[in-house]
């Protein structure tokens, strides 16, 4: 604590020491204060008793020496008046002078020697209407009270006397009385200071080991304080608060401290305890919760009133392709997560209106621009007055859900077509096999000028063609033999590369292969995947039109159990829309009678044959990637 | 308070500058005055010299059978009066006793005499004075008389016969009512001072009538002999009923004026006829006379005082047939 500048030094210096020091001055201030005040009402006080005694002791005698000496003035006896002053004079020691005079002033005895003080003769006057004046005289050393009393005979006044007091009397015992008070005064000072010293000592020791307890107990002892010597035994006292639970009422104030300090002490162990299980079984509680939260697959977020996020799980950071929870937590709001505004503020409204969401899917948009499918549910925390104080909200991510079911009912779909396919293609198959075979046989039994000739070849040509989509039907309905051997899948791209190089070339097309060496055989039919591979580079080069690169990489994908076959072109890229219809039979963004639409499906026919995938990633700009996997060890084989 | 690890008690506080500081204002507080004092040179000395009396006043005596104090009192206004209406410079003076005062008049000291009867008659035997004027006292008694007195609770001295062997203690030997009087009801009586155990006169100057009644009333002596009228000084002092009055004396003419022997007629004249010029009738007259003890003074001269004459004489006699060594007046005089 500052003291202000303004006050003394010594007042600061006072503030600042210990309470023992206060104490002791206290004590001797109120001792010094009191005495001082006795003194001064007690000298006022015997002043002027002193006084008034010396003043009414001064008037009875000259009173006295009137009512005696008014027969010897009137006789003008000399010899009796001046026994009469003598005989005053003789009565006290502090008498200067006595003298009477007459009725005219004129003194008639006095007791100076060498001659009557002139000055003196009527420096006090008496009326007859007056018992008697008293006046202060000094003759430049003392100071004398001058008593005049007139004598009177009835109303008349025959003279008067003049008796002088020396004032030095009352002084001195005024002193004297003084002494005495300041003897008393130290003495009280050196009593109450010694009786005040033992009090101090008693009350700062006692105090001071309540301190040492409380330091002790800060530093985190929590063994019983120590209790102050008092007269009432510590420990019953200490012993009956503690067991009681609240402090004994014995004892002074200290005491009643000390024992409220043992209770309190107690009492905060009790607490301590009490506050470390609660603060155990809250970690607990927190652990678990936190681990639910960290460790959960879905995302989890809290979010303020506004909206605003507060916390969000490592699951919805991944989700959302954040690294760290700074980017989200304070700056992003729920609504600018969702894709769809329009959807953000329908739920946001919902949950205005009922407190919840349940299972809602919605879609989320992700820090690079892709979308993931959620399911949320998100519940809102109000205050009394209803105003929203929090958001608490679970999303799942079920785009690979959403993904493995329009697969599935794609794959059903393709079934469908390949099973239709595969009944028209076997009913056509041999009807073209027997028109082939007749138009082969009109064709090698006509002259080879004669005009029909070219007719029947026009047919066999036509016919070959329909045979050829009725074997990519059957392909695409796996209802081809397929003979699998062990395929290098690197042989076979590069083989398949080989015969496109050419046409790639001319269509100003760079091609660059990466081969995985690690990448072991596998089991299948290498024609029909050289098919497949050269479908999709044909489709790349379509794609990409004129002018573009094509990048091959053939080797195993993250989890080494598969291999991975991908054509990336940087040509236009597939559509969002269709990318669901490309492997159906007879689907073709080519023009009318440019290609029949069976290549993917064929392709993907073979793949699904092979126990693997085929599916399309990418769009523009990035252009097409398919990306092909297969499985290095198919039901039955050996690991190659 | 100031808190925390820094904070020491601060020890080096020494009170001792305060303790001081209030012992200095403790010793100073007592010191202080009340009063200014006037300054009075005491140097300046002279041997004091009273006025010496003028030659051409006139003395006035007022026999001192009271102190002086009543003297004063009752005749000081009278006094004034007289050096008003005459034009003379008449001032009163106090003889301490009955002797002195006769001898003053018989030295000239004293130039208007105002005395008893008794007192005016020696003062006429030896010293020549004449009688010019006497008083009628409150009440209208031209003549007063003397009281034997004794305390109410004596069984013992019922009347003048019981009084024999008692002590008795009398105004002075030149008191009329308070002594003179007195012995002639004891010789009516046939009691004679020797018959007395003790007969004593009040000491000091002044007070005698007061001082006897005090005597008896202390217990000190059996009887007293005071004039009518002495009584009534005391009244506001000691109750009268513890007095009782067993006799009294005949009456006897009052209180006399008379002149010094030699003192201009002219003189006498007019104090004379200032006194009697007082009337009772007129308030400051009555006054001045009221506070003498009087209600007129009229002229008289000196054979209205023969019946006082004829009863010192007769106790002289008395007196002489039993010690005819005797040859002062009553035999009193020392």
């Amino acid at each position: 604590m500052k003291w202000p500048k303004r006050w003394p030094r010594v007042a600061r210096r006072l503030f600042r020491s210990s309470i023992r020091a206060k104490i002791n001055l206290g004590i001797i201030a109120i001792v010094l204060l009191s005495v001082i005040l006795i003194a001064l009402a007690t000298s006022q006080i015997v002043s002027h008793a002193l006084v008034s005694e010396h003043r009414n002791r001064g008037i009875a005698l000259a009173a006295n020496l009137a009512a005696r000496s008014g027969d010897a003035i009137l006789a003008l006896d000399f010899l009796r008046l001046k026994s009469l002053i003598s005989e005053i004079m003789a009565t006290t020691d502090d008498m200067l002078y006595a003298f009477i005079q007459d009725a005219e002033g004129q003194v008639l005895t006095h007791t100076f020697v060498g001659g009557f003080p002139i000055q003196l003769q009527a420096a006090n006057q008496v009326p007859a209407t007056q018992r008697s004046s008293v006046r202060l005289l000094t003759d430049g050393r003392e100071e004398i009270f001058d008593f005049a009393a007139p004598v009177l005979i009835g109303d008349t006044k025959i003279g008067q006397i003049r008796l002088g007091l020396l004032r030095h009397k009352v002084s001195a015992t005024t002193r004297e009385v003084w002494w005495a008070i300041f003897a008393f005064a130290i003495l009280s000072v050196i009593i109450s200071d010694t009786v005040g010293f033992a009090l101090a000592r008693n009350l700062t020791s006692r105090i001071r080991l309540l301190q040492k307890a409380t330091e002790r107990m800060l530093e985190g002892h929590r063994e019983p304080a120590a209790q102050p010597p008092e007269t009432v035994p510590a420990a019953k006292t200490v012993a009956s608060g503690a067991a009681s639970g609240r402090p004994s009422l014995r004892g002074d104030e200290i005491q009643q401290l000390a024992d409220t300090f043992e209770s309190m002490t107690a009492a905060i162990e009790r607490y301590i305890d009490e506050l470390a299980k609660s603060k155990a079984v809250l970690a607990k509680s927190e652990t678990k919760y936190r681990r639910i939260f960290e460790d959960s697959m879905d995302l989890i977020f809290v979010a303020d009133g506004a909206g605003v996020l507060l916390d969000i799980n490592p699951a919805g950071l991944s989700l959302l392709g954040y690294d760290r929870a700074d980017d989200l937590i304070g700056t992003k709001r729920i609504a600018g997560l969702l894709q769809d505004r329009v959807e953000a503020e329908r739920i946001l409204a919902e949950i205005a209106a009922s407190g919840f969401v349940r299972d809602r899917e919605c879609k989320l948009a992700t820090r690079d621009g892709n979308r993931v499918e959620i399911l949320l549910s998100m519940t809102a925390r109000r205050r009394p007055d209803g105003l929203v104080t929090e958001y608490e909200g679970i999303a799942k991510d079920i785009t690979h859900h959403r993904q493995m079911l329009r697969q599935l009912l794609r794959a059903d779909r393709l079934a469908s077509l390949g099973q239709l396919s595969a009944g028209v293609a076997h009913e056509i198959n041999n009807p073209l096999g027997l028109i082939l075979g007749y138009t082969q046989f009109l064709i090698r039994n006509e002259p080879a000028s004669s005009d029909k000739v070219e007719d029947l070849r026009t047919i066999e040509k036509q016919t070959r063609n329909c045979k050829k989509i009725v074997e990519d039907l059957l392909n695409f309905a796996r209802q081809t033999g397929t003979s699998k051997t062990r395929v290098n899948l690197r042989e076979s791209m590069e083989a398949v590369i080989e015969v496109i190089r050419k046409q790639l070339e001319l269509d100003n097309i760079a091609i660059q292969a990466h081969y995985d060496r690690e990448l072991p055989d596998l089991a299948g039919d290498a024609e029909k995947l050289k098919q497949v591979f050269m479908n999709l580079l044909i489709n790349a080069r379509q794609a990409i039109h004129k002018g573009g690169r094509i990048v091959v990489n053939v080797g195993l994908d993250g989890s080494g159990q598969q291999a991975l076959v991908t054509v990336a072109d940087d040509g236009p890229g597939v559509p969002a829309d269709i990318r669901e219809k490309i492997f159906d039979p007879f689907f073709t963004t080519k023009p009318t009678g440019q290609g029949t639409g069976l290549g993917l499906s064929v392709s993907y026919g073979i793949i699904e044959d092979h126990g693997g995938t085929i599916e399309v990633a990418g769009a523009s700009p990035s252009g097409a990637e398919f990306r092909i996997r297969l499985p290095l060890h198919t039901e039955g084989d050996a690991p190659a | 308070m100031p808190t925390g690890p820094h904070y020491r008690p601060d020890s080096r506080f020494k009170p001792t500058a305060v303790i001081l500081l209030l012992t200095l204002l403790m010793l100073g507080g007592g010191c202080s005055r009340d009063d200014t004092a006037h300054p009075i040179d005491f140097s300046q000395r002279q041997e004091i010299s009273l006025a010496a009396p003028a030659d051409d006043r006139l003395t006035y005596a007022y026999l001192p059978q009271f102190s002086h104090a009543v003297s004063f009192q009752r005749h000081h206004r009278l006094v004034s009066y007289l050096r008003e209406n005459t034009g003379l410079d008449v001032v009163q003076i106090f003889p301490d006793t009955f002797d002195e005062h006769m001898r003053m008049v018989g030295q000239g000291k004293i130039d208007i005499s105002f005395s008893n009867p008794f007192i005016y008659v020696m003062m006429a035997h030896d010293y020549c004075a004449r009688a010019f004027a006497r008083i009628i006292e409150r009440g209208g008694h031209e003549r007063f008389r003397g009281e034997i007195i004794v305390r109410a609770d004596n069984q013992a001295i019922r009347s003048i016969a019981d009084c024999r062997g008692s002590r008795w203690l009398a105004v002075d030997p030149f008191s009329a009512g308070g002594y003179l009087y007195a012995l002639g009801l004891f010789l009516e009586n046939g009691i004679f001072p020797e018959d007395f155990a003790e007969i004593a006169f009040a000491p000091g100057p002044g007070g005698k009538q007061e001082k006897v009644i005090l005597a008896v009333l202390a217990g000190q002596y059996d009887i007293g002999s005071v004039r009518e009228g002495a009584l009534e000084v005391l009244a506001d002092r000691i109750d009268p009923a513890e007095i009782r009055v067993i006799g009294r004396t005949g009456w006897y003419p009052g209180w006399v004026y008379a002149a010094r022997s030699g003192l201009d007629p002219q003189i006498t004249a007019r104090v004379g006829q200032a006194l009697m010029a007082l009337d009772d009738s007129q308030a400051a007259d009555r006054e001045i006379l009221s506070q003498a003890h009087m209600t007129a003074i009229v002229a008289s001269n000196d054979e209205e005082f023969d019946p006082v004459r004829t009863l010192w004489n007769q106790a002289l006699e008395k007196r002489r047939g039993c010690r005819g060594d005797e040859t002062a007046p009553g035999g009193l005089r020392p």
